[in-house]
C-alpha cells in the first residue's frame, strides 16, 4: 500500500465529476494506490453505465416514436394557432355586431327595463304552462343523443371532456407562463 | 461543429423562425424534428420516466412555439429551448411532488420487474447478473438525481450527461460559474453517497 493517505470521498467525486471544464491533475497517491483506483473506477463505471443507458434508451427509440411525437406537437401547435386566429376573428365579429349606435340604444334605461320586463313575463308564462301540463318539457338534441348513446360511449366522452378540461387548465397556466431569461 | 457551421445553422434557424412568426406554422416542424431527440433525452435523464418525458418534451415544443415572439435571438435556439425544458421539468416536478416518493415508487415496481417499457429499457442483455447490476445502479443514480433540486439536477445532467461547458450551462440557466460549480459538487456528493457501497 502507498504510504500517503487514501483519497477522501470529495477527492474521488472530483476525479469522476470534475466541477470545472479542465481536467483535474491526478494526485500522486492515486497513481500508485490500487485501492483508490478501484474506488474511482467503480464510481466512474456506475455513472458511465447510467449515462450510456439513458442515452441509448432514447437513441434506440424507433422512428415511429419520433414521428408520432412530432405529429402530436405539430397538431397541438396547429390547433393552437387556429384557436388563436378564431379568437381574434370572434373578437372582431363582436365589435362589428355592436357598433356605437347600437350600444347607445342598449344603454337607454327605458328600453333596458322594457326588455327585462318582457323576458320575465315570458319566463313566467312558460313556467305556468309547463306546470299545468300544456307544454311538454323539450329535449334538446344533445339530451336525446346522449340518451340514445350507450353508457360506455358516454364515459368515453366524459373522459375526453376531462382531458380537454385538463388541457384548457394547462393552457391557462401556460398563458401566464413566463419564459424566463434566467431560472 | 465549427464556428462557421454554428453561424450558418444560426442564420438558417433565424430565417425559419421569421417564417414561423410570420404565420408559417408548418415551418416550426423543422425545430421539432431537429431537437426532439435531444430534448427528450434531456427531459428523460432528469425525470427518469418515459411517459412523463414524452409528455414534457411535447410541452416544451408547444411552449416554445407560443413563446416564439418573445425569443430575441440573443442565445442559440437550442439554448433557449433547453431553458424552456428546465422550466417545464421544474413545473412538472412541482405538480407531481406530493403524490409518491421515488423510493416508494421503485420499491413497489421492483417487485414486478423493470418499470420501463421495452423501448426505454436499455439493459444490455449480456447476462441476467449484469442486467440486474445495471438496473440497480440506474435506480440508485436516478434516486440520487431525483433527490436533488430541479436546478441542481439540470446543472448536473447538462455537465455530466450532455457534456456542456460551464459557460453553456450558465447561458441556459442564467447561473454564474461559482453557483454552477457549487450545484455540481453538491449533486456529485449526493450521488457518491448513494453509490458508496459499490466499492
Amino acid at each position: 500500500m502507498n504510504a500517503t493517505r487514501h483519497l477522501g470521498s470529495d477527492e474521488i467525486i472530483e476525479r469522476v465529476f470534475p466541477a470545472g471544464d479542465r481536467p483535474v491533475a491526478v494526485p500522486d497517491h492515486l497513481a500508485a494506490c490500487a485501492e483508490c483506483q478501484e474506488r474511482v473506477a467503480n464510481l466512474r463505471e456506475a455513472w458511465l453505465l447510467d449515462r450510456g443507458a439513458v442515452s441509448g434508451a432514447v437513441d434506440d427509440l424507433p422512428f415511429e416514436f419520433w414521428d408520432a411525437q412530432a405529429a402530436a406537437v405539430m397538431a397541438a401547435v396547429r390547433s393552437g394557432a387556429g384557436e388563436a386566429e378564431d379568437a381574434e376573428g370572434a373578437a372582431i365579429a363582436v365589435v362589428r355586431e355592436f357598433p356605437g349606435r347600437a350600444r347607445g340604444i342598449l344603454r337607454h334605461p327605458a328600453i333596458a327595463f322594457s326588455s327585462l320586463a318582457a323576458a320575465l313575463l315570458l319566463v313566467g308564462a312558460l313556467s305556468l304552462m309547463r306546470s299545468s301540463g300544456t307544454v311538454p318539457a323539450m329535449k334538446t338534441a344533445a339530451v336525446t343523443s346522449m340518451e340514445k348513446t350507450p353508457a360506455l360511449v358516454n364515459d368515453a366522452s366524459d373522459e375526453e371532456l376531462l382531458v380537454s378540461i385538463d388541457r384548457v387548465l394547462e393552457d391557462s397556466s401556460l398563458a401566464g407562463f413566463l419564459v424566463e431569461e434566467t431560472l | 461543429m465549427s464556428d462557421d457551421e454554428h453561424m450558418g445553422k444560426r442564420e438558417r434557424e433565424s430565417e425559419i423562425l421569421s417564417r414561423v412568426v410570420a404565420g408559417d406554422v408548418d415551418a416550426f416542424e423543422y425545430f421539432v424534428v431537429t431537437y426532439q431527440k435531444r430534448i427528450t433525452r434531456f427531459v428523460y435523464t432528469l425525470l427518469r420516466n418515459p411517459a412523463d418525458a414524452d409528455g414534457v418534451a411535447q410541452d416544451v415544443f408547444i411552449k416554445a412555439f407560443r413563446a416564439l415572439p418573445e425569443f430575441k435571438g440573443q442565445s442559440a435556439f437550442e439554448t433557449w429551448l433547453t431553458r424552456i425544458a428546465i422550466n417545464a421539468v421544474r413545473d412538472h416536478v412541482r405538480r407531481r411532488r406530493p403524490v409518491v416518493s421515488f423510493s416508494e415508487l421503485h420499491a413497489s415496481e421492483d417487485d414486478d420487474g423493470p418499470d420501463l417499457p421495452a423501448a426505454f429499457d436499455p439493459a444490455d442483455g449480456t447476462s441476467p447478473e449484469r442486467d440486474l447490476f445495471s438496473r440497480d445502479i440506474r435506480h440508485r443514480i436516478a434516486e440520487a438525481l431525483v433527490g436533488l433540486s430541479p436546478r441542481q439536477r439540470a446543472v448536473f445532467v447538462m455537465k455530466h450527461y450532455e457534456e456542456k461547458s460551464i459557460a453553456e450551462i450558465g447561458e441556459a440557466t442564467g447561473l454564474d460559474e461559482g453557483t454552477i460549480k457549487s450545484h455540481l459538487f453538491r449533486a456529485a456528493r449526493k450521488l457518491r453517497a448513494r453509490l458508496e457501497d459499490l466499492r
